[in-house]
């Protein structure tokens, strides 16, 4: 019950299909529910069947918990919840609610139509799975259930994507997904508060990295585009539709519009309008400077970049040509770049790694004839380029961000395992703190400790509240609350001593213990009094000693001297059974005398 | 233009769909008022109609049948539509009534129309705080009362005799008061009414220094009756409000209320306190008062012990001399601060750091001040943020005031960095840095390593930390304080820019290494090969700090962030340290460059700057060159013309920069022409300081070959820069237009020439280089263009003689033309002297540079002076039956012209001292006495206004010449004496005895040459007044169109104004914003002006015709009685002062495509 289980199915020392069980407090949680975009066979989804071994889950996951709309963060989505059975919860964030089927879809095309896969869901799948998918926005406290509750924080990565905390009673954990640090041109960095949970489960992607400013990456981007076209070359850049194909398309919008170029860019249809278009609503999900001026001109709306279409490719003169995918494996891009390859004018950039095997992979390693199907060739003369401007936090950005959130036991996911190592020495090292690095299907349980909330009586803590405020404050001094623990039902309660017995409707008795002692002392009480009196300001300097005649009383310890026939004292000694402590500590004290 | 809330809004509705009609007050040029009519649907939106009529009821009518009554016809055309208006006087005329009854059925107007809404107007009787008073007596709820006192605060108006009274029924009332908030309100309105009263007796001087004081003084007055007499009063009765609102405290059980009477207390204490100096007798009255009154406050209220001890040591002090000053106030701290609640104790702490004695030496007081400090300490540790930010502030206040903070403190204040709340870490953020400037060589030992480092650098760390920190506001400060911090070692400092880059556990190069590697290798081009930036040699593990790398990267970091505020603070900051540290300034460069790719503007042009400064230390390589030169393709002129002024100050590494430069700034001149004053000036400064490196490249700029004479390009070619550049040279040219033909002909920019020449100024041996055409152009540039073409020894002398201004020979002259004027024997001989010099005069302010200012005033000065007395002379204007003919025009005219150019003198010119100052004022008052008399005599519009005016200028030149102690001259004089004596003030009266002034009045000689006297001038760039291609917009709406001038010695910009000229000889005036005026930084006299004009076809013309835009000075809100009476006329407005030629735009609408 107290431990904190946490099992990667997917994502564990390793990037794709990211999918976290987090069992905490009595509620299990799926983190993320991703494929895996390098395999065609049955792992390409993560192994549900470990979470039931053959039948829907919906008893074993409380909530499902989508942090952004790439699909190797809710790729498998629709198979969980539609062919595996799964009809609980489901949430996301607007942005990601709103594009994630989109790519659903056309990943799906992709899979069924083209490779033809049959163990594939279907469009309807998608549709039924995003109708039960439950949106929050930012900081939004969302109570999945009457004890588990979950908040979304901005994070940066892609639009709409979030960092989730979640809590259950007093334990909690922040799942961050992916998210990046330095703001780039059309979002923010990720932002959260000192929620200080119990796990941070972070992506670690470059975990060994720290990156060089964003800067010199733009300005050498846009200088390149510029002499380009400047000596009228065509410049192709192959991109993703989503995501970094928003940020590449900001930068040359607003550089367009600073250097008043008339050059056309051109933007390959399809999937990114639609997307575009999401990019328009969000805009409260994006940077400063598109939240600050979509009043007056809404950023996604693109002046100079105009929709592509098939028969420009044979235009004279300079473009710039934005088109998908990103590798030059197929689809347009690939016929672009058929076209314009052989004239040494042109220009290619590839704003992002190319799998071994693409036609990018091979430009980029420098080879100049490539063969297609049917034995044509292309001669390489145009430039190629790589730009990499990639959205995921480096080495000092997930150190930050644990700087920012102090969480007490770190968990690294999303990452090769060789640079988890280093990041896991470097956490332990500079910030004290466990960090954890568990494989896809080995359960991590850590341990917290036991918080049992009490709830405390108005009165005692104004009470409390009014004697520290006499003094000026001190880190140093302790804070003591005097009261009785009250358990009822469930619930613990602490409450002062005399409102206890009332409600309780028992009369207070008090315990009080006695002891007496006999010291040899010659002289009257009085005198012998007044030498314990001088004794007990020594040694208890702190407590304020009441003496009248024969009586000494420090708080409710109360010291008699007696007078006897000879030179015998007999001393009192009693206290108060809540004073145990000084009484017997003065009832030593005075021992020691006699001794 | 400042639209003001519409006057009158109509609601047509047509079935469910809202179309609102709207006629709106525009209040253009402060006084005159524009109506404004549009109306505007989902569908479409009509054009605005501006109205040259105050809005009748037929103006009305014409407006419902001719634009909404078409307007809802075509857009409804089976609508029927209900008119929803708000019984404005002009909408229920009977007229209007009758045109709805007319058009029954198609526009419908509701039979009932709806009330319009009421607002409970204010209560306005007497003004005076004594009146609410009353009515505070009778209100009976509680809310009342607050509704009461919050217009007393709003309204704090009242006479000294009632404040005795008002204080007492407000303190009566306070503790009748059930409602916490009215208490509070009360209190509030205690402190602000003995800050009115305090404030009020000092003398300006010490009034303006108190910026805390907000309130408007009363009417004037009451302050003249009551200037010396209440002075003492009010101060005395300061303490009795002290002591009544301790005495209200004192039961008080609510927190708020506590803590706004503190925060009274503290206003009315530092009232006090800051009037030391000047009422010393008064404060120790305050004080013996509140010595008293705490003394029974303490001890009846508190029976905690340590108050007590407290007590004891203050009464020992107090009794010894007199207390230090409001040693007593702690008090009332110790008493509060042990409340519970953290406003009471936020606003005890802020009271403590503000009025704890400081001032007084003795030891006694240093040491309560020393453990009171102590005990600020203490609250930082308190487990509220607020208390605690309190505490920080006020320890903060306490340094500024004097009292030393210790360096012991500083392991708890860093401690404090780390703080959950933003406020918090603010306030120590301050601390840290401010114990960094106090002790920076103290030695801390860092925990770990137990390694010793100086507290600046350590202090200098911790901020950079702060500059992760998760606020922006806590990044901002950081950013800030950062680049104040310039006693921390280099080691520290360099750090800052440095991430320690790493890619896969292998050390990596930034690529501002990589491109350094590059350029010193020799290998200079990069980016061709994939992966070119792969890593290089492992890292140890072991030896990478990710975390606590203390000021690591900190403005990179800076540089990068999100949010604007944070990237300016940062590139100010890292300015500010480059200052002085050299070698750090070679190191930002890189990351200042970077900038100039930011997304805003302002940071841009902010890293431009910054560059600019820092630019005495740096070197510019080829690299970083071509990045900078990047960015003058910029389409901002603002950016432009930095970057100019940055390549005009920086050092260029070698001849290749150099070359590099000069092609750049040729191909942007090219494309934006209208830089080329800028990029001229640019030129000749860089030719200045690399005259070494010109002398190399003069071959390759001026295309000789060393062996053959290259052919001569074509001379038609227009695609020759040098083409452009010339048409625009200005007019010059026409002068000789064979020579300028032939520089434009060898296709040579003007450019490169300025460059050439101006090093060959430092370099003399590259004359030897240059062609006998280029000698020739040296000779046409020079006459020209003297302030960019130096003077060169050019052998042969072929070049003509040139005149040299000589400054000291103009000065002289314009002296001696005026001292002979001054001491001419006879009015004759004067008078022809004038004519004689005014000619010379305004001809030589157009050839000589050196004090044209100073010239046109004289000028201009005689001119007027002889216009004036040609006037007189023909006597016409007071004889109104002569008026009454043809003359009569004329006259008027003159008369106008006379005073435009009186008001000409006195604001278009800057510089003036009080001698000149003075005679303009005469002459302007004897203008203005000759247009009162010739309104009075010789036409029937009414001179009350003027007169008026008249003599508010009277009084005003009267109060002037006494003030600077100048004589008046013989006219001036006679009309103080004449007026002086004149009871009534009506224009009559007044004329009568001006008239035989006027006639007796002789030639009085211009004020000795100033040569400080600048004029102000316009120059508008753009538009460029090429009216060849016109600029098209759809009918209806407005176009926009850029403005670009450079203004000269402008007096007050307040006063600026354009002028758009329409075809129909119409005249729009407009204002200028503030934030479009951009001062230049290196010549605070000039200013950019950079707007965007809004320019309309009124509806008027279809044609494409020309628009005329000017730029002046609006005198009418300064002279204000002449615009009343004199009006105002389009296109020859004697009251707007032009500073420049108009500019023609030409405009060309296109008809709106109906039926969308």
């Amino acid at each position: 019950m107290l431990d904190i289980k946490v099992t990667p199915l997917g994502a564990g020392q390793d990037v794709g299909r990211s999918c976290i069980l987090l069992s905490m407090g009595g509620k299990n949680i799926m983190l993320d529910c991703g494929m895996h975009m390098g395999f065609n066979d049955e792992r390409r989804f993560p192994d549900f069947s470990y979470i039931a071994p053959d039948g829907p889950a919906n008893n074993y996951i409380d909530c499902v918990i989508i942090s952004h709309f790439h699909l190797d963060h809710c790729g498998a989505l629709p198979y969980f919840t539609e062919v595996f059975g799964y009809s609980g919860p489901i949430y996301m964030t607007h942005p990601t609610k709103a594009i994630a089927p989109i790519l659903l879809e056309d990943m799906r095309k992709v899979a069924v139509e083209k490779k033809g896969d049959s163990n594939f869901f279907t469009s309807q799948n998608i549709k039924d799975c995003m109708k039960k998918v439950i949106t929050v926005t930012l900081h939004q406290s969302v109570m999945v259930d009457s004890k588990l509750e979950i908040k979304a924080y901005y994070a940066g990565h892609v639009l709409g994507a979030a960092m989730f905390w979640i809590r259950v009673g007093s334990q909690s954990v922040v799942y961050t997904g992916d998210y990046n640090m330095t703001p780039d041109r059309h979002l923010g960095a990720a932002w959260i508060d000192k929620c200080r949970p119990n796990i941070l489960i972070s992506e670690s992607t470059y975990a060994t990295t720290i990156r060089d400013s964003k800067r010199c990456r733009e300005r050498d981007f846009l200088k390149k585009i510029h002499e380009c076209i400047d000596r009228g070359g065509k410049v192709l850049i192959p991109v993703f539709a989503l995501g970094r194909a928003q940020e590449l398309c900001i930068l040359l919008e607003t550089y367009w519009e600073r250097m008043n170029l008339k050059v056309p860019v051109y933007f390959g249809t399809g999937l990114t309008e639609k997307a575009n278009n999401y990019y328009k609503m969000f805009i409260t999900w994006t940077n400063q400077k598109i939240r600050k001026t979509f009043v007056q001109r809404n950023m996604f709306d693109f002046k100079h970049i105009k929709p592509f279409d098939k028969s420009y490719i044979d235009n004279p003169g300079a473009m710039v040509v934005f088109a998908s995918p990103g590798m030059l494996h197929a689809g347009l891009s690939l016929h672009i770049f058929k076209k314009w390859a052989p004239n040494e004018n042109n220009m290619v950039i590839m704003p992002g790694f190319c799998v071994v095997g693409t036609v990018g992979h091979k430009i980029l390693n420098g080879i100049k004839r490539i063969e297609f199907e049917g034995r044509q060739f292309v001669e390489v003369k145009m430039s190629v380029q790589y730009m990499s401007f990639s959205a995921h936090a480096d080495a000092k950005g997930i150190m930050q961000l644990i700087q920012y959130c102090e969480p007490k036991n770190v968990l690294l996911v999303h990452g090769e395992a060789a640079k988890m190592e280093f990041l896991k020495t470097k956490i332990e090292k500079e910030f004290d703190l466990k960090c954890y690095m568990p494989a896809n299907g080995e359960t991590c349980i850590i341990k917290s400790d036991i918080n049992i909330p009490v709830s405390v009586s108005l009165r005692l803590l104004k009470e409390e509240a009014k004697k520290s405020n006499m003094l000026p404050p001190d880190p140093k001094r302790q804070r003591i609350i005097h009261g009785v623990l009250v358990s009822r039902d469930v619930s613990m309660c602490l409450m002062d001593v005399d409102e206890a017995c009332k409600e309780a409707g028992i009369n207070r008795h008090t315990i009080r213990f006695t002891s007496t002692l006999r010291l040899e002392d010659p002289g009257p009480a009085t005198k012998t009094a007044e030498k314990l009196v001088q004794l007990m300001n020594t040694r208890l300097k702190d407590l304020p000693i009441l003496f009248t005649d024969f009586t000494i009383s420090v708080e409710s310890v109360i010291v008699k001297v007696e007078a006897s026939d000879d030179d015998q004292k007999t001393v009192y000694v009693s206290w108060d059974n809540q004073d145990e402590e000084l009484g017997s500590h003065i009832l030593e004290i005075l021992k020691s005398v006699g001794n | 233009m400042i639209v003001d809330g519409g006057s009158s809004d109509e609601v047509v509705f047509p079935e469910h769909q809202a179309v609102i009609s709207r006629t709106a007050t525009w209040y253009r040029l402060e006084e005159k008022s524009v109506v404004a009519w549009t109306m505007f649907s989902w569908e479409r939106l009509e054009p605005f109609i501006l109205v040259h009529q105050f809005l009748t009821t037929v103006w009305y009518v014409d407006v419902i049948g001719d634009q909404v009554h078409p307007f809802m016809s075509t857009l409804f055309p089976a609508g029927y539509c209900h008119v929803q208006q708000d019984n404005a006087p002009c909408h229920t005329a009977k007229i209007v009534k009758d045109w709805f009854e007319e058009h029954d059925g198609e526009l419908e107007e509701p039979r009932e129309p709806p009330c319009k809404l009421r607002l409970v107007s204010k209560l306005t009787t007497g003004g005076s705080i004594g009146v609410y008073i009353g009515l505070l007596e009778k209100c009976k709820s509680s809310n009342e009362a607050l509704q009461i006192l919050i217009r007393m605060s709003d309204s704090l108006r009242f006479q000294e005799e009632d404040l005795g009274s008002v204080v007492k029924k407000l303190c009566e009332h306070f503790q009748q008061e059930g409602e916490a908030a009215v208490r509070t309100k009360i209190l509030s309105l205690l402190g602000s009414i003995s800050q009115e009263r305090g404030a009020e007796p000092q003398s300006p001087a010490t009034s303006l220094s108190q910026p805390e004081r907000r309130r408007v003084s009363p009417p004037r007055g009451l302050q003249v009756t009551h200037r010396k007499a209440v002075l003492p009063v009010s101060l005395d009765f300061i303490p009795n409000i002290l002591d009544d609102i301790v005495h209200l405290l004192k039961k008080e059980e609510s927190h708020k209320v506590i803590a706004q009477g503190i925060s009274s207390l503290l206003t009315i204490g530092k009232l006090l306190s800051s009037n030391t100096d000047v009422h010393q007798k008064l404060v120790s009255v305050a004080k013996q008062v509140l010595t008293y009154l705490l003394f029974y406050f303490v001890y009846s209220v508190c029976d905690i012990h340590f108050v007590s001890s407290w007590l004891l040591t203050v009464h020992s002090l107090v009794g010894r001399e007199h207390g230090s000053s409001f040693t007593q106030l702690e008090f009332i701290h110790f008493q509060y601060l042990t409340d519970t609640s953290h406003a009471v104790k936020c606003r005890c702490l802020e009271l403590l750091g503000d009025l704890l004695p400081v001032s007084g030496a003795s030891a006694p007081d240093l040491a309560t001040a020393q453990a009171t400090l102590h005990l600020i300490g203490d609250y930082g540790h308190c487990d509220e943020p607020r208390v605690r930010s309190a505490a920080f502030k006020a320890m903060m206040t306490l340094h500024e005031r004097g009292v030393k903070l210790d360096a012991v403190i500083y392991c708890e204040v860093c401690a404090a960095l780390r703080d959950d709340y933003e406020i918090v870490r603010q306030e120590a953020l301050k601390l840290v840095w401010v114990l960094g400037q106090t002790y920076p060589e103290n030695i801390v030992v860092l925990p770990d390593s137990k390694e010793e480092v100086r507290l600046v650098d350590d202090a200098f760390g911790k901020i950079c930390n702060a500059m992760n920190d998760l606020s922006m506001d806590v990044r901002v400060l950081a950013a800030e304080k950062l680049g104040t911090v310039t006693a921390v070692s280099p080691k520290f400092l360099h750090q800052t820019l440095d991430k320690k880059l790493m890619s896969n556990m292998r050390k990596k190069r930034s690529a501002h290494e990589l491109s350094w590697q590059n350029m010193t290798s020799g290998e200079w081009s990069s980016g061709k090969k994939w992966a070119d930036d792969v890593p290089r040699e492992m890292v140890d593990a072991d030896s990478v700090d990710l975390m606590s790398s203390g000021s690591c990267g900190a403005f990179v970091q800076g540089l990068e962030d999100e949010f604007l505020e944070v990237r300016s603070a940062t590139v100010d900051a890292v300015c500010k340290l480059s200052l002085d540290n050299p070698q750090f300034a070679v190191m930002a460069l890189d990351f200042l460059v970077d900038m100039f790719n930011d997304e805003i503007e302002d940071v841009r042009l902010m890293a431009i700057d910054s560059l600019t400064k820092i630019s005495r230390h740096i070197e510019l390589r080829e690299d970083q060159l071509e990045t900078i030169l990047g960015a003058l393709k910029d389409f901002s002129v603002m950016v432009r013309e930095g970057l100019h002024r940055m390549l005009a100050a920086c050092c260029l590494g070698s001849k290749d920069c150099l070359q590099m430069c000069v092609d750049a700034l040729v191909d942007n001149l090219k494309k934006y022409p209208v830089d080329r004053v800028s990029t001229w000036n640019c030129l000749q400064k860089l030719g200045q300081s690399h005259a070494e490196m010109t002398l190399y490249l003069v071959p390759q700029l001026l295309n000789i070959h060393p062996f053959f004479d290259t052919p001569e390009p074509d001379v038609e070619n227009p695609a020759s820069p040098a083409q452009v550049s010339f048409c625009r040279l200005g007019n010059g040219s026409r002068d000789r237009p064979g020579l300028g033909l032939a520089i434009q002909g060898k296709g040579c920019d003007v450019s490169i020439l300025v460059l050439v020449f101006s090093a060959a100024e430092k370099c003399p041996t590259m004359i030897q280089l240059f062609e006998q055409h280029t000698l020739k152009h040296y000779s046409y540039l020079r006459d020209t263009m003297p302030h960019l073409v130096p003077h060169l020894k050019v052998p042969g002398s072929s070049a003509p003689t040139e005149l040299r201004p000589q400054q000291r020979n103009t000065a002289q002259f314009l002296d001696g033309i005026l001292a002979r004027i001054e001491c001419a024997p006879s009015e004759r001989v004067r008078r022809e002297l004038m004519e004689a010099s005014r000619r010379d005069l305004a001809r030589l302010a157009v050839i000589d540079g050196t004090i044209p200012g100073a010239l046109r005033f004289s000028a201009l000065h005689l001119d007027s002076q002889l216009l004036m007395a040609d006037l007189l002379a023909n006597r016409l204007w007071s004889h109104p039956s002569a008026l009454a003919m043809q003359q009569g025009s004329v006259v008027r005219g003159s008369i106008t012209k006379l005073l435009t150019q009186c008001l000409k003198l006195q604001y278009l010119f800057v510089g003036l001292n009080a001698e000149d100052l003075s005679s303009v004022k005469q002459l302007k008052l004897k203008a203005l006495a000759l247009q009162l008399v010739y309104i009075v005599r010789g036409s029937n519009s009414s001179a009350l206004a003027l007169c008026d005016h008249f003599l508010k200028q009277v009084d005003d030149t009267q109060r002037y010449l006494s003030e600077s102690g100048l004589r008046p001259e013989p006219f001036t004089a006679a009309l103080f004496r004449e007026l002086g004596q004149q009871e009534d003030a009506k224009p009559g009266p007044v004329v009568q005895s001006l008239l035989p002034l006027l006639l007796a009045s002789t030639l009085s000689p211009p004020p000795r040459a100033n040569t400080a006297i600048r004029s102000s001038s316009a120059v508008i760039n753009e538009p460029t007044g090429n009216v060849d291609t016109p600029l098209k917009f759809t009918a209806g709406l407005v176009v926009g169109v850029v403005l670009n001038s450079e203004l000269r010695h402008l007096g007050d910009a307040g006063m600026l104004r354009v002028r758009v000229c329409y075809p129909d000889q119409q005249a729009h005036l407009s204002m200028i914003r503030a934030r479009d005026l951009h001062p230049c930084p290196d010549d605070p006299s000039r200013v950019r002006l950079l707007s965007t004009l809004l320019l309309s076809h009124q509806q008027v013309w279809t044609e494409a015709c020309t628009v005329d835009v000017s730029l002046g000075v609006d005198v009418s809100g300064v002279e204000r009685g002449l615009t009343r009476t004199l009006g105002r006329r389009g296109r020859e407005d004697p009251w707007l002062l032009e500073l420049c030629e108009p500019v023609k735009v030409c405009l060309s609408p296109k008809h709106i495509k109906r039926g969308i």
